[in-house]
């Protein structure tokens, strides 16, 4: 050992070495992100459901109905419209071909001119809830305003303008801005947590991997002694061309979202860096304290694997954290994919300064000194290689 | 002689089988690595998501509300929109510039801007606008402040409407009348509450049925790599001769565990947290056997591929995400592009999910899946055959890398 080359630069020389000659981490590092990357840019070229397929019954079929059922078919932007009837409607409800069904009651025109007051229904699925939103939200504004036109014909047969009336019929009329978002874009919001969760995941299976290698074949007292023996000295080598590779990755994701594909950005790009760094960062720290706490390759992968998928659903995308159990809302705090997504909606998509969000700037940080809790267990593992193999 | 022969293959073979499966099994049973991917996460996931989405719902969200009308009107709106479910009035500001403080430095997640001329534009009859500025971390949130602001607009837009013709004569139900000549009501067909839980945690159960599958058996898979004789997949032993046998036999053992955990996730779980649960004990059985034998081919199938332990793990566990994105739960079928909707084909859990979410969550019947329920016996068959090559490969492998040890 004399001979051999020593300290951080040593380790990171070494570290390169493994790194380029094993397909495992050309998978791990190259591939895997990559093909994450292509899929999440590619699987929702709409931004927003599009073109969904809903079905009419018209139970009355008169003029007024049918009148209706061309309107329907016309306006709707998001929908493709289908004629059929109830039980037909149902069966490809079930099948899943149709999202929803309107249906026009019988004695429909009859009851108009009677004033009855007839209810059309849309029955919609729900069990698809992207999908079912997207469609009652459309379906619903249609019929308001399929409804609100015959009142407008019988005040316009009276001589009031189309101003006068419609300040009667539709006295306040609410827009909803999305902060941010304004086309309702779904990959604006999900691919800048799902990109960075599997980010997180591969992170603390690499670091975990990396090391638990070492231990696993027997080299962790090398490794210990090419950094002097210090366990801080070896874990920075041995971390930092990963910390490099994951962070140009997280650079280039993060410019080819923001300026070429031109999601909205409401802050300077150097923050979303930083944010990701940070991320990544918190990752391998997680990584070490999991090979750590478990200094077994294999069980401190599954450890990680237990872990990793959760942090997709405690990060609070898709559903909110706030609306969770209150001892679940707490959990999400072990997960640093929640505050990179906390940071990233409230600076990237509405706008606000730093000092707001400095407490989830500050909680990611919080992350970088966990490997210190666990260093002595560790450097014990790796001296003595008292675990098993795995 | 030759029929006698076969027999004799026959019934050797199945004496194999049993004996590889009750091996497999006291195997699995004895590696707590393989215990925590079938029977902890298995079983302890469901709990856990189920915990996390307990709620189904976006209750109360919480906004402020910029009043610049500050008229009776104005207030009453504030009112009924603190009234919804779906929005809670946390504060009321007189400035736009009050509201964007407590937007960043509160939990509020959306502001509703009510003008000046608020009550003075409905009083004159000219048409007032309310604007509302939401927060875009999910659509749930949008959908919350959307449906609450709509929903007051024209209530109380009806109610200024009627009002109005009253006082121009009219009598109520007159006037109800030509406000509102035909009335529409929107109803959700199946996941009648519209639940967050009850949308997403059935297609995550199925995910982790197939999941949780694949990773034990390639866990399984790369540690005999490692304890074999020359790095072989399979051990060097009389009963494992022959591709088929090990299949059936190995197949066997998986397959029983998976019976059980797929009637814990898919029988039990739903009925515990309240999920929809429309089928029928028989038909899940119906459903879990093509189901089942799919995701045990191909997770044996993909099990040939790993050549340490640990692997899969850092290889496979990914796929989960765009797996469930492929499924057709959170994103429709109609919207994914072709590609990687012919990609999505390969895997069991696509079609496992939309068949369950039909069978279980909208009450369909064998005959509106054929197509979902051919898809997993295909992929049962095909998968099955893949497994008997790559085993017949890998014996092959074994035993020319063992003759060249012995040269």
């Amino acid at each position: 050992m004399e001979n051999m080359e020593h300290g951080i630069l040593a380790v990171l020389r070494r570290e390169v070495d493994r790194m380029t000659s094993r397909f495992m981490f050309l998978l791990l590092l190259v591939i895997i992100p990559l093909f994450c990357f292509i899929f999440f840019a590619t699987i929702m070229p709409t931004g927003m459901p599009k073109e969904l397929p809903i079905g009419i019954v018209d139970h009355d079929n008169s003029i007024v109905s049918r009148n209706m059922v061309r309107q329907i078919g016309a306006t709707s932007a998001n929908t493709t419209v289908r004629y059929t009837n109830y039980a037909e409607a149902r069966d490809l409800v079930q099948r899943g071909k149709l999202y929803g069904c309107i249906v026009i009651p019988k004695d429909f025109e009859r009851d108009v001119s009677f004033g009855n007051q007839p209810r059309l229904m849309f029955y919609y699925n729900a069990v698809y809830l992207t999908a079912g939103s997207v469609t009652l939200s459309n379906v619903s504004t249609m019929l308001g305003t399929l409804t609100g036109a015959v009142n407008l014909k019988t005040r316009q047969a009276r001589g009031q303008t189309l101003e006068q009336s419609m300040g009667q019929i539709q006295p306040i009329v609410p827009t909803v801005h999305p902060i941010g978002n304004p086309q309702l874009n779904y990959a604006v919001y999900l691919i800048n947590v799902l990109i960075p969760g599997i980010l997180e995941l591969l992170i603390i299976l690499t670091t975990v991997y990396s090391i638990g290698e070492e231990l696993k074949r027997r080299t962790s007292r090398e490794w210990i002694q090419i950094a002097d023996g210090s366990l801080s000295k070896a874990l920075i080598g041995k971390l930092l061309p990963y910390l490099l590779v994951f962070v140009v990755q997280a650079f280039v994701y993060l410019t080819i979202l923001f300026k070429i594909l031109h999601f909205p950005l409401n802050v300077n790009i150097g923050w979303m860096l930083l944010n990701a760094m940070l991320l990544v960062m918190a990752s391998q720290c997680l990584g070490v304290l999991f090979i750590g706490i478990l200094p077994v390759q294999r069980d401190a992968l599954s450890l990680s694997s237990l872990y990793g998928v959760l942090a997709f659903s405690f990060s609070g995308f898709t559903f909110p954290i706030e609306s969770m159990l209150s001892w679940v809302q707490g959990l999400s705090c072990i997960f640093p994919l929640r505050f990179y997504f906390r940071i990233y909606q409230k600076m990237a998509l509405n706008g606000l300064d730093w000092y707001y969000e400095w407490q989830s700037f500050a909680a990611l940080l919080v992350f970088l000194i966990l490997p210190a809790l666990i260093l002595p267990r560790l450097k014990e593992a790796c001296v003595y290689m008292q675990y098993p193999k795995g | 002689m030759a029929v006698k022969t076969i027999w004799h293959t026959i019934k050797e073979g199945f004496r194999d089988a049993i004996l590889i499966a009750s091996e497999e099994l006291h195997t699995i049973f004895t590696d707590t690595g393989v215990l925590i991917i079938f029977f902890a996460a298995g079983l302890i996931y469901p709990v856990v998501y189920n915990l996390v989405y307990m709620n189904e719902v976006v209750r109360e969200v919480p906004v402020a509300v910029v009043d610049m009308s500050h008229s009776s009107m104005s207030r009453q709106f504030i009112r009924h929109i603190d009234a919804t479910p779906d929005v809670s009035v946390d504060f009321r500001t007189s400035s736009l510039e009050e509201a964007k403080k407590l937007y960043g430095t509160s939990d509020v997640v959306g502001i509703i801007y009510i003008p000046k001329s608020f009550s003075d534009d409905i009083q004159s009859g000219r048409q007032t606008h309310v604007d509302a500025f939401v927060n875009m971390a999910t659509m749930l949130y949008y959908k919350a402040v959307y449906q609450a602001i709509n929903y007051v607009s024209l209530d109380m837009g009806t109610k200024i409407q009627i009002g109005n013709l009253m006082a121009k004569g009219m009598t109520y139900k007159q006037a109800e009348i030509q406000a509102m000549p035909a009335k529409y009501g929107t109803v959700a067909l199946f996941n009648s509450q519209t639940g967050y839980a009850s949308f997403l945690i059935p297609c995550v159960l199925i995910l982790i049925i197939q999941q949780t599958l694949v990773i034990g058996v390639g866990i399984r898979a790369g540690t005999d790599r490692e304890n074999n004789v020359l790095r072989g997949f399979l051990p060097m032993r009389k009963i494992y001769h022959g591709a088929l046998r090990t299949v059936i036999g190995r197949g066997l053992a998986y397959y029983a565990i998976y019976l059980f955990i797929g009637v814990y996730n898919l029988a039990i779980m739903p009925k515990v947290f309240n999920l929809p649960h429309f089928i029928s004990f028989t038909d899940l059985l119906l459903f879990l056997i093509p189901f089942t034998s799919a995701c045990v081919f191909f997770a044996m199938a993909l099990s040939v591929f790993f050549y340490n332990r640990e692997e899969v793990f850092v290889l496979y566990l990914f796929t989960s995400i765009p797996l469930l994105f492929m499924s057709g739960g959170p994103w429709p079928v109609d919207n994914i592009p072709s590609f990687w909707r012919l990609f999505s084909g390969f895997f069991p859990s696509t079609f496992g999910i939309r068949a369950f979410n039909k069978l279980n969550s909208m009450g369909a019947s064998f005959y509106q899946i054929t197509f979902e329920m051919r898809w997993l016996w295909i992929l049962t068959g095909v998968y099955f055959v893949v497994v008997v090559l790559l085993y017949r490969w890998q014996l092959y492998e074994d035993t020319r890398k063992d003759l060249k040890r012995l040269k």
